[in-house]
């Protein structure tokens, strides 16, 4: 049993040796992707351009204007009395975030009454605004002690836990490793699967007496091992270029990964049970993995902020919960008490899609 | 040997919706038999080698290999058997050996055993010095062979051939040929599907296969004896196309057929052998010659055929 496996497997193996394309774009797709997420694509906001309107012209508003410009997010475009040019500043899209301090706030600080800052953001990019707006907090929250200090007036004091920096690369990585094994997996199983009815040489495998799992599993196996070789370079990349930890047990991050796998392939052998053609099959398992990971798993976009009947959609994505699990055991180094409830929906999703993969396959055949 | 048929096939039948492939056919293979299936495209031959494979389960009759039922023990027979499909059943990109060492593996052979039968294989295609070129790199006559005896290595005492030879050229088929005899003079018992008539005339007993049905099942003499001594005469003739329409409108021409430029013609009395060349003078086709040849198994294969469907007995 084992043997015939392993026959199947070192044959497929050897179809990755003389295809170096394929096993090329399976190694060097993550690399790129960690690449182009990490410095591209990066949600970490820079050089945002600040109008600093200084109605109150104390000191106490220009520590706060300092405050801004020494976290280094943003640069000082204009300095204003008032706030009558502030509409076309924005309207001109030279400036994207404004500081408002008010008259009397100096004046108000003194004497230990409460007063507030005015923050104006240019909110037509959302994603940016959100970021923009998070680092205003911080910075503000950062010389609140100092101005608690001066007696009473209290300002909001967010705190961010896990991803203090708010980097970019620490949200995404996990998400990554879930699109790269998604895609991997389904694609390389179900054109594995199609290129033997391609040829023809599925009929000749047919009339061995080859048991269905040893065929699939030996014909998956050398793709999993290069998917799971995939997702290890990418948490490696991930943490060298980008100091994400891995804070979790290697242990619990296998587990859930194997699960995530052995579903992704059942997914692979159904395409593969549709599909006639490899040119089909990889375009059955690009729609099925690549569009609904990067949109509806959270892995780019929050699912929390979705509509209601997208979100119920999300429900169907397996890398939905292998996102909350991967992001868990990374980035927090959570237990199985915390993300059992996805770890659940994965065991469900590897055993419906391997029951359906495995049976459609074999009525197939 | 044992009296116990190989094969046996009893009012086997496929269909696929309304259409029926294969249609109640029966026969049976002894031990140590070169049993042909000769028909066109499409007659049903595919059909019924994989029904006995057990790759496709019959819809109607019963069949069994080895004495192992092909509806029930499909499994039990794929061990024993061994099957070479129509399509190119090789790994393009894996080389002589790495086939052989795969397809072995499948078969349940390893370590000593299958290294052994890989010696085996390569020496018995000749393929010694070409044990490290790719698949896909070889010419076809060789395909053909390393295909042959990839699915030899675990010494079944019977091999399905399907269409082995198509598109390999009648030297390469001449030496792909002379590997099965060897192989039947061990005893080995061997199924195989044609449309090509050298390759028929090659088996012991050959069943003509049209239209999902089998029309005559003999031994290759038998089957030349549906025609009289002297009915199948050769004509050579100016314009042998344009003759063969004339001839089919004449009297006591029952089949006439083009093969290259020459005419095949069955008559229903040999007698009629001295008008018909008057016939072909009167119709402008002189200088004709016309001579009395042995029946090939084609006259043989377009007799039946015709007779079958114009309702006749087959």
């Amino acid at each position: 049993m084992i043997r015939r496996t392993l026959a199947v497997a070192i044959k497929e193996f050897l179809h990755l040796r003389r295809d170096p394309r394929t096993a090329l774009t399976l190694l060097a797709m993550p690399i790129l992707l960690i690449f182009i997420f990490g410095f591209a694509l990066s949600f970490d906001v820079k050089h945002i351009r600040l109008v600093l309107v200084d109605e109150d012209g104390t000191r106490a508003g220009r520590e706060v204007a300092e405050a801004f410009l020494r976290s280094g997010y943003f640069d000082l475009v204009s300095h204003e009395r008032d706030g009558r040019k502030l509409n076309a500043l924005f309207d001109r899209g030279r400036a994207q975030a404004a500081l408002v301090v008010p008259n009397g706030y100096g004046a108000a600080l003194a004497d230990g009454r409460p007063t507030t800052l005015q923050f104006v953001l240019d909110g037509s990019d959302a994603q940016m605004a959100t970021t923009i707006l998070a680092y205003a907090r911080q910075i503000v929250a950062s010389i609140s002690p100092v101005v608690r200090g001066r007696e009473g007036a209290v300002l909001g004091l967010p705190v961010v836990w896990y991803n203090p920096e708010l980097s970019s690369a620490r949200f995404l990585v996990p998400g990554l490793v879930a699109f790269i094994l998604a895609i991997t997996t389904v694609i390389a199983t179900a054109l594995s699967v199609v290129r033997e009815k391609e040829r023809g040489t599925m009929e000749s495998l047919r009339a061995t007496p080859l048991f269905a799992p040893e065929l699939l599993v030996g014909k998956t196996l050398p793709y999993l091992l290069v998917a799971s070789g995939s997702a290890a370079g990418s948490l490696f990349l991930a943490w060298a270029l980008f100091g994400v930890p891995l804070r979790g047990s290697l242990f619990w991050l296998g587990v859930v990964t194997v699960l995530f796998l052995a579903g992704g392939l059942g997914q692979g052998l159904f395409i593969s049970t549709l599909a006639d053609s490899q040119q089909v099959a990889f375009q059955l398992g690009l729609l099925t993995t690549m569009l609904p990971t990067l949109l509806l798993s959270g892995f780019i976009f929050p699912i929390s902020s979705m509509p209601t009947a997208l979100e119920w959609i999300t429900h169907l994505i397996p890398a939905r919960y292998f996102l909350v699990a991967l992001r868990g055991i990374v980035l927090k180094g959570a237990g199985i008490e915390v993300w059992w409830p996805q770890a659940g929906a994965l065991a469900i999703y590897a055993v419906v899609a391997l029951a359906a993969g495995t049976l459609r396959l074999v009525r197939s055949l | 040997m044992s009296l116990e048929p190989t094969v046996t096939a009893r009012d086997l039948g496929r269909s696929f919706g309304a259409f029926k492939a294969v249609d109640h056919v029966s026969f049976s293979v002894a031990p140590g038999e070169i049993f042909g299936f000769l028909g066109s495209n499409g007659a049903g031959k595919t059909t019924t080698i994989r029904m006995l494979c057990g790759l496709l389960t019959p819809s109607s009759g019963a069949a069994s290999v080895l004495g192992y039922d092909v509806a029930t023990q499909a499994r039990e027979i794929k061990r024993r058997i061994g099957y070479m499909s129509q399509r190119f059943s090789l790994y393009g990109d894996l080389t002589v050996e790495e086939n052989l060492r795969f397809w072995g593996g499948a078969y349940r052979l390893f370590g000593r055993a299958l290294a052994e039968r890989v010696e085996w294989a390569i020496g018995a295609a000749g393929l010694a010095e070409r044990r490290t070129a790719l698949a896909r790199d070889l010419p076809g006559g060789f395909r053909q062979r390393l295909a042959l005896v990839s699915a030899l290595l675990h010494e079944p005492p019977v091999i399905f051939l399907d269409e082995p030879t198509a598109g390999v050229d009648p030297e390469a088929r001449r030496m792909f040929w002379d590997l099965i005899d060897t192989l039947v003079e061990r005893g080995g018992t061997v199924f195989v599907t044609t449309h090509y008539m050298d390759e028929a005339e090659r088996c012991h007993r050959v069943a003509l296969m049209h239209a999902g049905r089998v029309l005559a099942l003999e031994t290759v003499p038998n089957l030349k004896r549906v025609f009289p001594e002297g009915s199948v005469v050769e004509i050579h003739c100016p314009r042998p196309a344009e003759a063969v329409t004339v001839l089919k409108g004449t009297s006591g021409v029952r089949d006439v057929a083009l093969f290259g430029d020459v005419l095949h013609a069955v008559l229903s009395d040999p007698s009629r052998r001295g008008g018909l060349e008057a016939d072909l003078a009167k119709g402008g086709f002189a200088p004709a010659r016309i001579d009395p040849i042995p029946p090939t198994l084609e006259d043989v294969f377009i007799h039946v055929i015709g007779r079958a469907e114009d309702g006749g007995p087959a």
